[in-house]
């Protein structure tokens, strides 16, 4: 809760003074009602306008059972008596409160302050204008004088009752303010088979203040589409999307899906217990799942029903064979919703699977034991180390401008000769694509960002990898 | 004479209006800065402090304070024994060109008033500043009339008058080098010491004039006049010296593209039909300014007899020396306090060969 908010400057008469304060009284009073302060302005005045090597960082100090949070400004130009306009803008929070999420919010006021000082000079005519009261004045606050009482009140009330606030000031001054708890984790990194769903309405197109990127990206954002599909239909660059989709859901505004398929296999997660005690969300549910029935019996589908079929979910059983052993249940529930409303509720998980390559292949001959085909094994070592070869020969000859790599690497063993003629036309061509999957082999991705990055089908992605360029490979689920 | 193995603190406020030209005055003097340079400062948050070895030996904590009301307030109330304990001397600015002279002088009064409380012996040089803005022929007048309502208040603040000194300043000539010179002259430890040397040292060269200069300040530390020279009208060309040297040196910075902090020069030669004059290094911290009459064959002798003496004003000017030099001069025991010719004087001032 802020409890008070002030604004001081150093005056080159009267030294560091304070200004404005929210509210009345609450830092420096008039002379005839003492002992109301909720912190003595003289005690930390050394604080708040600090000597100017410590200025332009941020500051606190706790007095009096409060902290009071700053961050001393000093802006240096010949116009300023004495060539120097000093100022701070300090909150006054009790000093139990966590501060954490203050310091954006003070850092982020001063700096606007700052702006209005450079840009537009607002600070040091407000006090040029006549009728203004100063803080320990009397008739403090001439509240029709000058924008900065009208400022810090606003920000004082908005950020108690709502927790951020937008002020504007003028045409060009507008404060966005916004306080943040969850600071603590950092966002986990979005995939390209990830689905982004939002979860909270973004306003209007017509209130965007920034962000060109989400404004391309948001109509695509439809908990259906993939992030490399969005990429592609809203023509923005991966990154950019992978990053806005990961702000967005640092701000809890979106939560990101698996990719739908049936091939997926889901399973139920100990939430589903809470699933079943609870008949509102089955009811939500039950209707939820109707959606795309057009035939008016909702009863069909029961509570009962649902529960059912959630928990006949198990890892080891694709969709593809749930459906096929539950079709005629299934013949009213949209399928799709059906996943997406567990998963979203938290009681579906889905199991992902993931491949690792054991052993590269481009190591000194394997033992027998390794891959499908013992007779092509040495062979197929040598292949591995040609293309490799041929692989940086075509980089090197590409970047430094040479028209054709050569056509041959020079280091082959005759055994294998007979081989390489067949095999060596189809190797260019699948080249990078398997040079692709082998680096996806290595744990840490999914099958379903495998897929998506080399736009095959699991199916076909199983064959390649059953076919043992790639050494051994295990896949595990998750 | 006397040899502290020790340096000598000494305490110094610089207070007065906010605006009064206090931190531009320690620019200048100390800081080397120049007076058209001194607009661009920014007005003292709460108080400077800087430390300043003066003449190798002296130690001068020069506080240089904040004029705002607010701060004024704070050194009279809850700072008020941490400022003003221990003070050697108080530097007190007006500004002549204020319009609030009534307002200035009770800040004055309750100023000295609370120097007076924790250092009743201090001495207090009030300086009448910005009197470049008074036009020439009121200058004298409207000295005097301040001098006068000052000393008025401070003698009601229970000091004597001869605690008291008064100096017309202004950054803009060399009235600013005088008044700041006889800061310094109160505060060296030595300066009776140096005079006899001096003393001597001009009688046996038969030189008009020796003034001695402090090498970074360029403020006079003392000088020598015999005879014929005492007839000299510019009473101030002491001080057009020093302001005549910190230009120099500003000028040989901005050639030799070096801090003015760094520069310094060997010696400097004046020869003229009437006189003839040289400047030289006699200590690390000071420069001998010696004037003589136009005669070549004295001049020469003079800048080697000049040379001949350094090592003895060496014990002038003890730069304080790692500890163990210092312990090994404590064991030869109080007999090296003398001043000793050749050898000797070498063992005693623990390495100043590159004095010769």
């Amino acid at each position: 809760m802020l409890q008070a908010i002030f604004y001081a400057r150093f005056h080159p008469e009267r030294g560091p003074s304070v200004v404005h304060q929210y509210p009345k009284g609450s830092i420096v009073s008039n002379a005839k009602d003492e002992g109301q302060n909720l912190v003595s302005f003289s005690d930390i005045s050394a604080y708040i306008i600090p000597p100017y090597e410590l200025c332009d960082r941020s500051f606190s100090i706790c007095s009096n059972g409060r902290r009071v949070l700053g961050f001393p400004i000093s802006v240096e130009d010949q116009k300023y008596d004495r060539n120097r306009f000093t100022f701070n803008v300090c909150f006054v929070l009790d000093e139990k409160t966590n501060a954490q999420p203050w310091h954006r919010v003070v850092a982020k006021t001063t700096a606007f302050f700052r702006d209005m000082e450079e840009s537009d000079g607002l600070l040091h005519e407000e006090e040029t204008l006549p009728g203004l009261k100063w803080a320990d004045e009397e008739t403090y606050p001439a509240e029709s004088t000058g924008v900065i009482y009208g400022l810090l009140r606003a920000i004082v009330e908005d950020l108690n009752a709502y927790e951020e606030t937008c002020i504007r000031v003028d045409e060009l001054h507008v404060l966005n303010l916004r306080l943040e708890h969850h600071n603590s984790t950092t966002p986990p990194k979005v995939r390209i088979s990830d689905v982004p769903l939002l979860t909270s309405a973004l306003p209007d197109s017509e209130q965007w203040t920034c962000d060109v990127t989400l404004q391309r990206i948001w109509p695509h954002m439809d908990g259906v589409k993939h992030v490399q599909r969005i990429a592609e239909h809203a023509d923005v660059e991966l990154k950019l999307v992978k990053r806005a989709v990961r702000a967005l859901i640092y701000h809890q505004r979106a939560m990101l899906l698996d990719l739908f398929h049936f091939q997926a296999v889901y399973t139920a997660t100990a939430d589903l217990a809470w699933f079943i005690s609870d008949e509102q969300m089955q009811e939500e549910c039950c209707r939820y799942v109707a959606g795309t029935n057009d035939q008016d019996d909702p009863a069909d589908t029961t509570s009962m029903t649902l529960v059912q079929l959630y928990t006949s979910l198990s890892p080891g059983l694709s969709l593809h064979d749930f459906v096929l052993s539950h079709s005629s249940t299934l013949a009213r529930i949209d399928i799709r919703r059906f996943i997406t409303f567990g998963v979203i509720k938290g009681f579906l998980r889905r199991v992902h699977k993931y491949a690792l390559a054991i052993d590269t292949p481009s190591s000194k001959p394997l033992s027998s034991t390794q891959g499908s085909s013992p007779s092509k094994s040495k062979p197929k070592s040598n292949e591995a180390v040609v293309r490799e070869f041929q692989q940086a020969w075509k980089r090197a000859a590409l970047t430094s401008g040479w028209a054709t790599p050569p056509a041959e690497p020079p280091l082959l063993t005759t055994a294998a000769s007979h081989h390489r003629g067949s095999q060596q036309v189809v190797a260019e061509s699948d080249d990078e694509e398997d040079e692709k999957l082998r680096r996806c082999l290595d744990g840490k991705h999914c099958l379903d960002e495998i897929c998506v990055a080399l736009r095959i089908s699991e199916k076909k992605l199983s064959e390649k990898i059953r076919t043992g360029r790639f050494g051994e490979v295990l896949v595990f689920s998750k | 004479m006397e040899r502290s193995k020790r340096q000598k603190q000494r305490k110094v406020l610089l207070m007065g209006r906010s605006g009064a030209g206090k931190s531009s005055m320690r620019s200048i003097i100390f800081s080397n800065y120049v007076a058209k340079d001194v607009r661009r400062l920014g007005a003292t948050v709460d108080v400077e402090h800087s430390n300043i070895r003066f003449m190798g030996n002296l130690m001068l904590n020069l506080w240089d304070c904040g004029g705002q009301d607010s701060f004024v307030e704070s050194y009279l109330s809850n700072q008020r024994s941490h400022v003003f304990t221990s003070v050697a001397v108080m530097i007190f600015v007006f500004d002549i060109s204020s319009r609030e002279a009534a307002a200035d002088l009770l800040s004055f009064a309750s100023t000295i008033r609370a120097l007076y409380e924790f250092s009743p012996g201090s001495k207090i040089f009030v300086l009448i500043h910005k009197m470049d803005l008074v036009p020439a022929d009121q200058k004298a007048r409207v000295f005097q009339q301040k001098a006068i309502d000052v000393r008025t208040t401070c003698e009601d603040e229970g000091f004597q008058s001869q605690q008291v000194d008064f100096w017309a300043t202004s950054i803009w000539d060399q009235s600013l080098y005088k008044a700041w010179t006889q800061v310094i002259y109160f505060l060296v430890p030595n300066a009776s010491a140096i005079e006899d040397m001096l003393r001597r040292l001009a009688d046996l060269l038969d030189a008009r004039e020796l003034i001695l200069y402090e090498r970074t300040t360029c403020l006079v530390v003392t000088h020598i006049t015999r005879d014929a020279e005492q007839r000299n009208p510019y009473n101030d060309r002491f001080e057009r010296i020093s302001s005549i040297l910190k230009t120099h040196k500003h000028s040989m910075a901005k050639h030799t593209g070096t801090m003015a902090s760094e520069v310094s020069f060997a010696e400097l030669q004046i020869k003229t039909g009437d006189f003839m004059f040289f400047i030289t290094r006699l200590t690390e911290n000071t420069n001998l300014a010696v004037v003589m009459p136009s005669d070549e064959a004295s001049f020469n002798a003079a800048r080697v007899n000049v040379q001949l003496a350094r090592r003895e004003f060496s014990h002038l000017d003890i730069v304080e020396k790692r500890g163990k030099d210092v312990q090994r001069q404590g064991k030869d025991g109080p007999a090296l306090e003398e001043v000793r010719m050749a050898d000797d004087g070498e063992a005693s001032s623990s390495g100043r060969a590159s004095d010769r």
